[in-house]
């Protein structure tokens, strides 16, 4: 027997709209907790460390540096934690040379936005 | 306490004969009913380990299996907590009894997670069991992220591509003599070489296969139990559960399944156990090096890579892991997999497991451990003997 369902999905970004926004735009935006000054990216509505609420949102604005990567058939997966955040993030590294140990956010215009880092500019 | 009075389990595989989730549960009902000597009408509650909707296409399972098996009338509750799902579904059970709000519980585990959909759906499906705001959408899937916390643990515990191997050919070589095993195999060294790279260092052979199949137990309170059950029959002596942040980077180290110490450390102190009694266990390898990052959470080594090289978790080691062949080998139909976890290891206390498999020495306590996620939400049950197994 087949069955073919076909689901649309309407998702409210809710508090997590800053963050999704700065990835639309190559921005990182962190959480920040005020209680303990630690930054989160990606965002934690209430802080590890602490157990406060994040109470504000910070664009960190630097790259991130590669901590582990993983390639094979499933993709090209990094570890990567953005300068100034506390913790790291996961993110596609498919447009990252395989050496490469420093990246920045890409913009990522597509709906829903997704993490994705690209090399780092030469300053 | 909480005796296991029956335990039964489907063939772990993909089914091609045109049967469905509810055949499935029904024979493996139908077989853990028999074993434990009660009927059907002194089933106080129905509780069903499922994982998604998705494979089932069946919100609220729990309602046409109470059909299915004849239990309507008696309290349903299905439960989802991803890889832990058929775990947390026994816990759900044992605290019915511990509570005193049933005396005889039936729990079925079941996922049609092989031959419902195609494989590339299931592996978008499982990319949400993680995050999906953070990690989902960026496409990543359960290998990768299992990889890069591998590679995390590896760096710390002096982990190789070898090791990886030989879990892959003990679990699987175990297999060999479960009936009911998706991948029984006699793994060659140099196969692995051959074998697709998925997510670095996880070649295709690493991973557990998805499954179809159902698990089901029937749980009773001890002045509950049939006279012929009371005495023999195992018991669940010892539950926890605990999580931990869905994010691997979110963590303090991303190597180590910190929950599942936790989860475990409650379940040892609820049995009044340490991981020293354990004799045999089956652990949650959804990939070869998984199983031994589980095993250092559990603490039944202190350097599980040493141990995997000593032949300690072998058939004949000190503590066989995996005899069933794990996920790896016996399969992995996710609802299914804690709930025949706990069904293996209480036949095995009884000395009723496949024979080939079955230890040869009395075995005092037994641990069944899952988790979903990378070690998010976790789940670990102990099992004991019965007083005359």
């Amino acid at each position: 027997m087949k069955r073919n369902v076909t689901l649309e999905y309407a998702l409210g970004e809710g508090w997590l709209a800053p963050w999704l926004d700065g990835l639309r735009e190559g921005r990182p935006v962190a959480s920040t907790c005020s209680a303990c000054g630690d930054a989160h990216f990606p965002p934690l509505r209430v802080c590890p460390t602490c157990r406060s609420r994040c109470d504000g949102w910070r664009n960190l604005g630097g790259g991130a540096t590669i901590l582990c990567r993983t390639q094979g058939t499933d993709g090209d997966f990094a570890m990567a934690r953005f300068d100034g955040a506390r913790i790291a993030t996961i993110a596609r590294a498919d447009r990252l040379p395989e050496d490469a140990t420093r990246a920045v956010l890409a913009a990522c215009p597509d709906d829903p936005p997704f993490l994705s880092l690209v090399t780092e500019p030469r300053t | 306490m909480v005796l296991v009075i029956g335990a039964a389990q489907t063939p772990f595989n993909r089914r091609r004969d045109g049967s469905g989730f509810r055949d499935w549960s029904g024979d493996a009902f139908e077989a853990a009913l028999a074993m434990s000597g009660i009927e059907r009408r002194d089933i106080d509650a129905l509780i069903v380990g499922s994982e998604s909707d998705f494979f089932t296409l069946q919100l609220n399972p729990a309602s046409v299996l109470a059909q299915d098996l004849g239990l309507c009338g008696a309290e349903t509750l299905r439960v989802e907590g991803g890889g832990a799902t058929g775990q947390l579904a026994v816990h759900a059970g044992v605290d019915r009894i511990l509570s005193g709000r049933a005396r005889h519980v039936a729990v079925i585990g079941v996922d049609p997670s092989a031959s419902t959909l195609a494989g590339e759906s299931i592996r978008e499906l499982y990319g949400y069991s993680f995050d999906f705001w953070t990690d989902g959408l960026s496409g990543v899937t359960a290998t990768a992220l299992y990889a890069l916390s591998w590679q995390a643990f590896a760096t710390a515990n002096g982990g190789q591509i070898d090791d990886l191997n030989a879990v892959t050919i003990k679990n699987r070589r175990n297999a060999m003599s479960n009936p009911d095993a998706h991948l029984p195999r006699e793994h060659r060294v140099e196969e692995f070489a051959a074998s697709p790279m998925i997510a670095s260092p996880y070649c295709r052979l690493h991973c557990s296969p998805l499954s179809d199949g159902a698990a089901a137990l029937i749980l009773s309170a001890p002045d509950a139990a049939p006279e012929a059950r009371r005495n023999r029959a195992p018991r669940i002596t010892g539950i926890g559960a605990a999580s931990d942040l869905p994010g691997l980077g979110h963590r303090a180290d991303p190597a180590v399944f910190g929950a599942k110490s936790r989860a475990a450390q409650r379940a040892y102190d609820m049995a009044g156990v340490t991981p020293s009694d354990i004799a045999v266990a089956e652990v949650y390898d959804a990939y070869a090096g998984a199983e031994l990052q589980a095993i250092a959470a559990l603490g039944l080594s202190p350097e599980p890579i040493r141990s995997l090289r000593d032949g300690d978790f072998d058939a004949d080691g000190t503590c066989p892991v995996n005899l069933s062949g794990g996920l790896m080998g016996q399969g992995a139909p996710v609802g299914a997999t804690g709930v025949g976890q706990t069904a293996t290891c209480a036949l095995m206390l009884e000395g009723r497991y496949h024979a080939g498999l079955q230890p040869d020495r009395p075995l005092g306590h037994a641990l069944a451990d899952t988790h979903g996620g990378v070690g998010t939400t976790c789940a670990v049950t102990i099992l004991s003997a019965g007083a005359t197994a």
